[in-house]
C-alpha cells in the first residue's frame, strides 16, 4: 500500500521529486589533514600561551576561577581553552552589532581592537551590506508596509502587554484569532502558540513524554529539542541523520527489548525530527518516517521551524513539499521568527492533544502571554501569505524565494564550492573546513559588501566549520549576483574550491543565459 | 604644423605609445607576480593557521619550520650522495 501511495505522490508532483537532490560531498582527503593540523598548530600555541600567563610572563585577560582547595572546579577544562584560544583570536566575526532592519539589506557597525579582540571599541562607521545571516526567508522583516502598520495600530488599542500568563488573564481575543488562523494555515484540527520559540520545544517535550517513554531523535536534531528531550524524563536514543534504516533498527530494538532493566514495553515511542536542518541545509524524508510510524505504531513530532512558509509550493512547509496528508503528523510544530519575521512558536494537531497542551504546558503558567505586535504582525503575514488580503503578494513571494534558491545554488556548485544540502533549501552551507578560513571569509565579505554568517566549533563538527547563507524572497538578482561575485572573489583569494564532483570554474567563466533563462522562467 | 611634418609626428606619437604600452604591460606583470606572490603568502597563512595568531607567534613557528626544513635539506645535501655510493657498492 505504501508504494503505490509513493508512486502516486511522484506523478502527482513530478518537478519537485526529480529534480531534487541532497547531497553531503565527503571531505577531501588532503583538507582533513590540513584541517587537523592547522587545529594542532593552534593548540600548540595555546598552551604555550596559557603557560605564559600561568608563570605571570603575560597577564590574564578572562575573568578566572578562583579554584579554592577542594573544591571542584567551576569550568570544563576544554571549552575554556578552546574560548581563550581560539574562539577569542576571531571573536570579531562573531556576534557583530547591526544598526538597521536586518532586511534583504543590514547596516553592519565597524568595530576595531587594539589588543587581538579581547577589547573592541566601535569607529562610528556603518557598514552597508547584503544580509545573508537572516532567516528572514519570505521577505517579512521590513520596517514599512501592511505588517507593519498593522503591528502599531495593535499597540494603540491592545498596549504593549497583558502582564499574565495564558492560565490567568492572559489569553487575549488576538491569541484565539492567531490560533484559528494557524489551524486553518496547516489544515489541522488546533494549534496554540507561544511567546518563544526555544521554549516551544524546551518546555512542551516535557508535557508530552515522561518517564516510560522513548524519544527516538536525529543527530543533528537542534539544541532546544535535546533540552526538552533531557527535561522530559524519557529515554533518549539517537538515529544517525536520515538514515531511514537506522531509524528502523532502533524501532525494532526498542520495541523486541522494552524498557533497559524490567523490559517492559516502552508507554509511547515518539520520533523527533526537523522539517528543515539549519545547519546542514537537508531536508527530512518524511513519506518515508510516515511509512515507519505506522508500521511500528510510534508517535511523530516534526519542528518545521525554518521550514514553515519557506518550503512546499504554497508554503505551508514539508508536509507541502512532500504532499502527505497533514492527519500523518501527529505533533506539527513551528516558529514565527523565521518566515513571518516575528518571534515565539506553535505546536498544531489534534484538538485532543492541544486541549492536553493547553493544561500541562510548562509556559501555561509561567511565561506571560505573546504581546499584540507580535501577534499582529503574524497574523497580517499569515494572511498576506494565505492570499487572504486579495493580493497573490504571497504567492509572489513564495515563488521569488523558491527562484532565488535554484539560482545562488545551482551557480555555487557548479562553481565548485561543497555546497550541502538539498536543492530547494533556502539554507546554502558552503564548507570552509579550516578555522583560520572562517576569519577570512568573513572579513572579505564584509570587505566586498556582503554580511554572512560563518559557523565553526561548537555549533557544527570541529573540522567541519561552514559559511551558511539564508536566502530571502527579498533579494533581487543583483543583490545575488553581487553575492555571487563576491563569493567568486573570495573563494579564490581563500582557495575555498574543494569540489571533486564539479571542476573549479570563475563566475565569469559560467554560462550565464543558462540561469537567467532558468531564473525567468518559473 | 606642415604637411611634411606630419609622418614624422604620428611616429614618434606611435612610438610614444607604443613604448608606453610596453611598459605599461611589464608594469602589470610585475604587479601581478606580486600579487601571485602575496596570495601564495596567504595560503600559507591559511593553511597552517598562522592567519588567526599574533605577530610574535607567526615569526615563531615560521623560524621553527624554517629551522627544521633547513636542517633537512642540509643533511640531504651532505650525507645522500656517500650513502647512495654505498648502498650501490652494497648490491653491486
Amino acid at each position: 500500500m505504501t508504494a503505490t501511495k509513493k508512486s502516486e505522490q511522484r506523478s502527482m508532483n513530478p518537478t519537485h521529486t526529480e529534480s531534487s537532490r541532497e547531497e553531503f560531498e565527503e571531505t577531501p582527503t588532503w583538507t582533513a589533514v590540513v584541517t587537523v593540523l592547522g587545529y594542532a598548530i593552534l593548540s600548540a600555541l595555546g598552551w604555550l600561551r596559557d603557560f605564559l600567563r600561568n608563570v605571570g610572563l603575560e597577564e590574564k585577560k578572562t575573568s578566572h576561577d578562583p579554584n579554592p582547595k577542594d573544591f571542584v572546579p567551576l569550568y570544563q577544562s576544554y571549552e575554556c581553552f578552546y574560548t581563550r584560544n581560539l574562539y577569542t583570536r576571531i571573536r570579531d566575526v562573531f556576534n557583530q552589532p547591526i544598526a538597521s532592519v536586518a532586511g534583504a539589506k543590514v547596516d553592519v557597525m565597524e568595530r576595531v581592537s587594539d589588543d587581538f579582540n579581547w577589547t573592541f571599541k566601535f569607529s562610528g562607521k556603518k557598514i552597508p551590506s547584503i544580509n545573508l545571516g537572516s532567516y528572514n526567508y519570505l521577505g517579512f522583516a521590513e520596517n514599512s508596509g501592511p505588517c507593519s502598520n498593522q503591528a502599531i495600530k495593535s499597540i494603540e488599542k491592545y498596549g504593549l502587554t497583558t502582564s499574565s500568563t495564558r492560565h490567568e488573564l492572559g489569553t487575549q481575543k488576538y491569541m484565539v484569532e492567531l490560533e484559528t488562523l494557524m489551524a486553518k494555515y496547516l489544515s489541522v484540527e488546533d494549534c496554540i502558540a507561544f511567546g518563544m520559540g526555544f521554549a516551544t520545544n524546551a518546555l512542551n517535550i516535557p508535557a508530552l513524554a515522561g518517564k516510560g517513554d522513548l524519544i527516538i531523535s536525529d543527530t543533528l536534531n537542534h539544541t532546544s529539542l535535546i533540552l526538552g528531550a533531557r527535561l522530559s524524563g524519557a529515554v533518549i536514543r539517537k538515529f544517525n541523520h536520515n538514515d531511514m534504516k537506522d531509524l528502523e533498527t532502533e524501532l525494532r530494538n526498542a520495541i523486541i527489548h522494552g524498557q533497559p532493566r524490567t523490559c517492559r514495553p516502552w508507554k509511547k515511542i515518539l520520533i523527533i525530527v526537523e522539517g528543515v536542518y539549519s545547519m546542514e541545509g537537508s531536508l527530512c524524508k518524511l513519506p518515508e518516517i510516515i511509512a515507519l510510524k505506522k508500521k511500528y505504531k510510534a508517535y511523530l513530532y516534526v519542528d518545521e521551524a525554518h521550514s514553515i512558509g519557506a518550503i512546499g509550493s504554497h508554503g505551508r512547509g514539508v508536509v507541502d513539499y512532500w504532499n502527505v496528508s497533514p492527519d500523518d503528523i501527529d505533533i506539527h510544530m513551528g516558529t514565527f521568527t523565521k518566515s513571518f519575521g516575528s518571534a515565539g512558536g506553535y505546536i498544531a494537531g489534534k484538538k485532543s492533544l492541544i486541549d492536553h497542551i493547553r493544561i500541562h504546558t510548562h509556559s501555561g503558567c509561567y511565561c506571560p502571554s505573546m504581546s499584540a505586535p507580535i501577534v499582529y504582525q503574524i497574523i497580517s503575514a499569515l494572511s498576506i501569505i494565505m492570499g487572504l488580503d486579495g493580493t497573490n503578494d504571497g504567492q509572489k513571494r513564495i515563488k521569488q524565494l523558491a527562484r532565488n534558491v535554484r539560482y545562488f545554488r545551482r551557480q555555487l556548485v557548479d562553481m565548485g564550492f561543497i555546497v550541502y544540502g538539498n536543492d530547494n533549501s533556502p539554507v546554502v552551507p558552503v564548507m570552509i573546513f579550516m578555522p583560520a578560513k572562517i576569519a577570512a571569509v568573513n572579513r572579505e565579505m564584509l570587505k566586498r559588501g556582503c554580511a554572512v554568517v560563518t559557523v565553526g566549533f561548537p555549533a557544527t563538527a570541529l573540522t567541519e566549520s561552514r559559511v551558511r547563507f539564508c536566502l530571502s524572497a527579498g533579494h533581487t538578482k543583483e543583490m545575488l549576483d553581487d553575492a555571487l561575485k563576491a563569493m567568486d572573489e573570495v573563494g579564490h583569494l581563500v582557495s575555498l574550491r574543494y569540489s571533486k564532483r564539479n571542476p573549479p570554474l570563475r563566475w565569469n567563466e559560467l554560462n550565464r543565459t543558462d540561469y537567467e533563462n532558468e531564473y525567468f522562467s518559473c | 604644423m606642415t604637411l611634411n611634418d606630419h609622418p614624422t609626428f604620428l611616429r614618434h606619437k606611435l612610438s610614444y605609445t607604443y613604448k608606453n604600452c610596453h611598459w605599461k604591460t611589464m608594469l602589470s606583470y610585475i604587479r601581478r607576480f606580486f600579487k601571485f606572490i602575496h596570495w601564495l603568502y596567504l595560503q600559507y597563512l591559511l593553511n597552517t593557521a598562522l592567519y588567526m595568531l599574533e605577530p610574535w607567534e607567526r615569526l615563531l613557528f615560521s623560524t621553527l619550520l624554517f629551522a627544521i626544513l633547513s636542517t633537512a635539506l642540509y643533511s640531504a645535501l651532505v650525507f645522500l650522495p656517500h650513502h647512495v655510493r654505498s648502498m650501490i657498492q652494497f648490491y653491486s
